[in-house]
């Protein structure tokens, strides 16, 4: 099935135009009011098991290969079989799938999600999570039981993800939260803040996305660490990841990785001081190995030193009033 | 367990039938011991907050708590449609038909992934690791 049928079949199950945001919006309609069956002031991890219970769907997270294999056995046992064929796929970069239960008695839940949290994983489990719980609701064709091959299912699931982030993250406890942090700058502190008093489960990456879908505001989440190029083997700090948000992505902005950050940026100052660091600053003086820069674009980056790299935000123009200028 | 039976009841039975104490009970859904008593005996209604800890603690859904209701069945496909290269391997491998069958609706059977790499139709040789995996569970 391609993108735009599963659209349309989304979009008549949910009474609304067959287009992304008119989807997005219905299925968000549809959250609210079977989050707002329970409580009005329910936290991202209750809306999530909320959705949950309504969609009927069952998690089970491994955070070790003996978890990850006792589910898939017991499972298996149980005549649902369809994770043991996965099982390779989760030493590669398959983070959680979801199956319908074959027979489900009276008192099961009809889905079970299981969300791979072993080492780096771990991180994305929450977000793995709001994608699963997204799937039943977005896609009534999955109550018969057969597997469509989708075509173009890069697209999809990345609908997939923006729809269950916006499901879940949201809400007032959720919404007061990110509004404070506006107000108080788009740092990793801020962000950290809203993590901890609205939704711990979750990963600041997600929380800073999710934030950023919230206030519809363009945004990256970056990891720099120290990498090499062609043109230099030598190791300096680089751009290692780069996640855009929704407004970011569709407006089509771009950071390329594997770029080296300049000794001026905030992000190379948290590496090199290991300490946090926050300013404006501008692309231009951003360069490759040829002296071309990434153009005259003001940007607002906060960065904190972890592990071995620097996680970074970093929001473009309108520049705001630094709290520490990069020297 | 029938829909007959009020919520107190069928919230213990559930707790013993996927073998959970009160006490683990109380812990999941973050309650005393002593409410998770009360509400399995009818004496105390839980709020919707708590009633959806518990559902999700006993792996069900609030719905079945509730009422007891049986989740939606789907409409079972008429016919199976064995994949060509699966019928190549049933063939090389002598298997039965519900040995094939079993293998395809478990490919089939998940419905969704996150991340991983985009999946090709399986060739004979793949359709044949997968029921060698799943051998010991068709054949018990």
């Amino acid at each position: 099935m391609t993108f735009r049928k599963k659209l349309a079949a989304a979009a008549e199950q949910l009474g609304c135009e067959v287009t992304q945001d008119a989807v997005r919006r219905a299925c968000r309609q549809r959250a609210d009011s079977i989050c707002g069956e329970i409580g009005h002031d329910l936290l991202p991890a209750e809306r999530l098991e909320a959705l949950a219970n309504h969609f009927s769907v069952e998690f089970h997270v491994a955070d070790t290969s003996q978890a990850l294999d006792a589910h898939i056995s017991r499972l298996a046992r149980q005549g649902d079989t369809g994770f043991a064929l996965r099982r390779q796929r989760f030493e590669q970069e398959l983070l959680a799938a979801i199956l319908r239960r074959r027979e489900p008695s009276a008192s099961d839940r009809r889905f079970v999600a299981l969300i791979d949290a072993r080492g780096h994983k771990k991180h994305m489990a929450f977000f793995s999570k709001t994608h699963e719980v997204a799937h039943p609701a977005l896609e009534p064709q999955l109550q018969f039981e057969f597997r469509d091959e989708t075509k173009r299912r890069d697209e999809w699931e990345r609908f997939v993800d923006q729809v269950g982030a916006a499901n879940v993250f949201a809400g007032e406890p959720w919404d007061l939260a990110v509004r404070q942090a506006a107000k108080d700058g788009l740092t990793i502190h801020s962000f950290e803040t809203v993590r901890r008093n609205v939704a711990p489960e979750a990963s600041l990456t997600a929380i800073a996305l999710a934030a950023a879908n919230t206030l519809g505001r363009a945004l990256f989440v970056v990891w720099s660490g120290l990498a090499t190029s062609r043109a230099n083997p030598k190791p300096a700090l680089r751009i290692l990841t780069v996640t855009p948000s929704d407004i970011a992505a569709d407006a089509k902005a771009f950071l390329p990785t594997n770029f080296r950050v300049p000794s001026t940026s905030p992000l190379a100052i948290a590496f090199s001081t290991k300490a946090d660091a926050s300013g404006n600053e501008s692309l231009q003086e951003w360069r490759d190995s040829k002296g071309a820069t990434l153009g005259e674009h003001g940007i607002w980056t906060s960065a904190s030193p972890r592990n071995d790299g620097v996680l970074g935000i970093i929001v473009p123009a309108p520049a705001r009033r630094p709290t520490r200028r990069p020297r | 367990m029938s829909a007959e039976q009020s919520t107190g009841p069928r919230i213990r039975q559930r707790r013993i039938e996927i073998g959970l104490t009160q006490q683990t009970l109380a812990q999941l859904a973050d309650i005393s011991v002593g409410f998770v008593s009360e509400i399995e005996k009818g004496k105390r209604n839980p709020s919707g907050r708590v009633l959806l800890r518990i559902a999700s603690a006993l792996r069900t859904t609030t719905d079945w708590v509730l009422r007891g209701v049986e989740p939606e069945r789907g409409v079972a496909s008429q016919h199976v449609l064995i994949p060509p290269e699966l019928s190549e391997a049933a063939r090389q491998a002598g298997l039965s038909y519900t040995a094939t069958v079993s293998v395809l609706k478990a490919y089939r059977q998940v419905v969704a992934e996150r991340g991983g790499e985009p999946e090709h139709a399986p060739s004979p040789d793949e359709w044949l690791d997968m029921y060698r995996t799943l051998r010991r569970y068709i054949e018990g």
